[in-house]
C-alpha cells in the first residue's frame, strides 16, 4: 500500500513537472510566433494548431497586443498553476502532513484557474466585439472557447482547498481538547 | 476566521448543488431531444433543440445516435462529478476531518473528471471525422471542445487526491508512533 502510494508520487510528480514543461514551451513559442510575425505577417500561421492567423495581423496593431496578451497571460496562469501543483510535492511535510502550506498552495490553485476562466471569458467578449465589428477571427477563437471549463473546474478545486481549510480549523481545535 | 469558513463552505455547498442540477437539465434534455428526434413524436420545427443535428438526423440515424451518446455521456459525466461534489459536504466530519472517505471521493472525483476530459476526447476525434467525410457536425462541437480543460484539471485534482490519501497514511503512522 505505502510502496505504490510513494512510486505513483514519484510518478505524478514527473507528469506534473512535463506539464509544467509543456505550459511554458506554450508561453515562449505564443511570445515566438508573435514576434516572428510582428514584420512579417505575410501568410502568418499558427504552427501549433496549424491555423492560418493572418488575418489577426490585419487588426489595429492596439487589439492585436490586447488580444495577444491576454492569451500569453492565460497560458503563464497555466504554468503557474502547474508550478503549484509541482511545489506541492517539495511542501510536502512527512511529519505533518496536513500543513497549513498545503491549504494554501491548494487554495492558490483554485484562485489561479478561477482566473484563467475569467480572464478566458473576457478575452472571448472582447474577440467576439472585433468580430461585430466586421473582422474575421473565427478561426482564432477556437483558442479560447474552454473558460467554462475551467471555472467550473475552479470551483471544484476550491471546494477541495475549503474542506482542507475546514479540516484543519477542525483538527487544530481538536488538538486543543486533547 | 472559523465563521468565515463556515459561511464560505455553505455557499458553496448552495452553487455545487445549483452546478449539479444545470448539468443534470441539460443531460436530460439531450435525451428527451434525441428520443423526441429518433421516435419523431413532434416535428423538429416545434421542439427547442439543445443540440441542433437536424440536417445529419436526415443524412445518417446511426451517427446522429453516436453522436448525441457522446454528448450525453459527456453532460452525464459532469453531472456525475458535480454530485460527487455534492457528498463532500455531506462526508465532511467533524471529529476526523481528513478521513479515509474523503480520501476516496476526491479520487472518485478526479478519475470521474479524467473520464470526461477523455470521452470528449474521443467524441472530438468521432466529429472530425465526420466533418471530414461532409457530414453537418459543427453544432456539436461546443458539447465537449472543453476536454483539454477537463484532462488538465484531471491532472490537478488527482494530485490533491494522492497528497490526501499519503497525508493519511503518514498520519496513520504518527499516531502509532504516540
Amino acid at each position: 500500500m505505502k510502496k505504490t502510494t510513494n512510486t505513483l508520487l514519484w510518478v505524478i510528480d514527473v507528469i506534473s513537472t512535463l506539464i509544467f514543461c509543456a505550459m511554458c514551451a506554450t508561453s515562449a513559442y505564443l511570445l515566438i510566433l508573435f514576434f516572428y510575425h510582428l514584420f512579417d505577417s505575410e501568410g502568418a500561421k499558427d504552427w501549433m494548431i496549424g491555423k492560418d492567423i493572418s488575418q489577426l495581423f490585419k487588426l489595429d496593431n492596439v487589439h492585436v497586443a490586447i488580444l495577444f496578451s491576454f492569451t500569453l497571460a492565460i497560458s503563464l496562469m497555466k504554468a503557474f498553476a502547474f508550478y503549484s501543483t509541482i511545489k506541492i510535492f517539495s511542501t510536502l511535510n512527512l511529519v505533518k502532513p496536513f500543513s497549513p502550506e498545503i491549504a494554501t498552495l491548494i487554495s492558490r490553485i483554485s484562485y489561479m484557474i478561477l482566473a484563467i476562466g475569467i480572464l478566458g471569458i473576457i478575452t472571448f467578449r472582447y474577440s467576439e466585439i472585433l468580430v461585430t465589428n466586421g473582422m474575421d477571427l473565427n478561426e482564432l477563437q477556437s483558442r479560447w472557447n474552454d473558460n467554462y471549463a475551467y471555472l467550473l473546474m475552479g470551483s471544484i478545486i476550491f471546494v477541495i482547498a475549503q474542506v482542507f481549510k475546514k479540516g484543519l480549523e477542525l483538527k487544530a481545535e481538536n488538538d486543543l481538547t486533547i | 476566521m472559523s465563521s468565515k469558513t463556515d459561511l464560505v463552505i455553505k455557499f458553496l455547498h448552495v452553487i455545487s448543488w445549483i452546478i449539479f442540477i444545470a448539468l443534470c437539465y441539460q443531460t436530460g434534455a439531450l435525451i428527451f431531444n434525441y428520443a423526441f428526434m429518433q421516435f419523431r413524436v413532434f416535428p423538429p420545427e416545434n421542439q427547442y433543440l439543445i443540440l441542433d443535428l437536424r440536417e445529419l438526423f436526415t443524412q445518417s440515424e446511426l451517427y446522429f445516435g453516436i453522436l448525441f451518446g457522446l454528448a450525453i455521456g459527456v453532460n452525464g459525466l459532469k453531472a456525475y462529478t458535480f454530485y460527487l461534489i455534492t457528498l463532500i459536504f455531506q462526508y465532511l466530519n467533524l471529529h476526523k476531518p481528513f478521513s479515509q472517505e474523503m480520501s476516496l471521493l476526491i479520487s472518485k472525483i478526479s478519475y470521474y473528471i479524467f473520464a470526461a476530459g477523455i470521452l470528449g476526447a474521443i467524441a472530438q476525434g468521432v466529429s472530425d471525422e465526420l466533418a471530414k467525410k461532409g457530414f453537418p457536425v459543427a453544432n456539436a462541437n461546443q458539447q465537449w471542445d472543453d476536454y483539454s480543460a477537463f484532462l488538465m484539471m484531471a491532472a490537478v485534482v488527482f494530485v490533491i487526491a494522492q497528497i490526501f490519501k499519503k497525508g493519511l497514511e503518514l498520519q496513520a503512522e504518527n499516531e502509532l508512533t504516540v
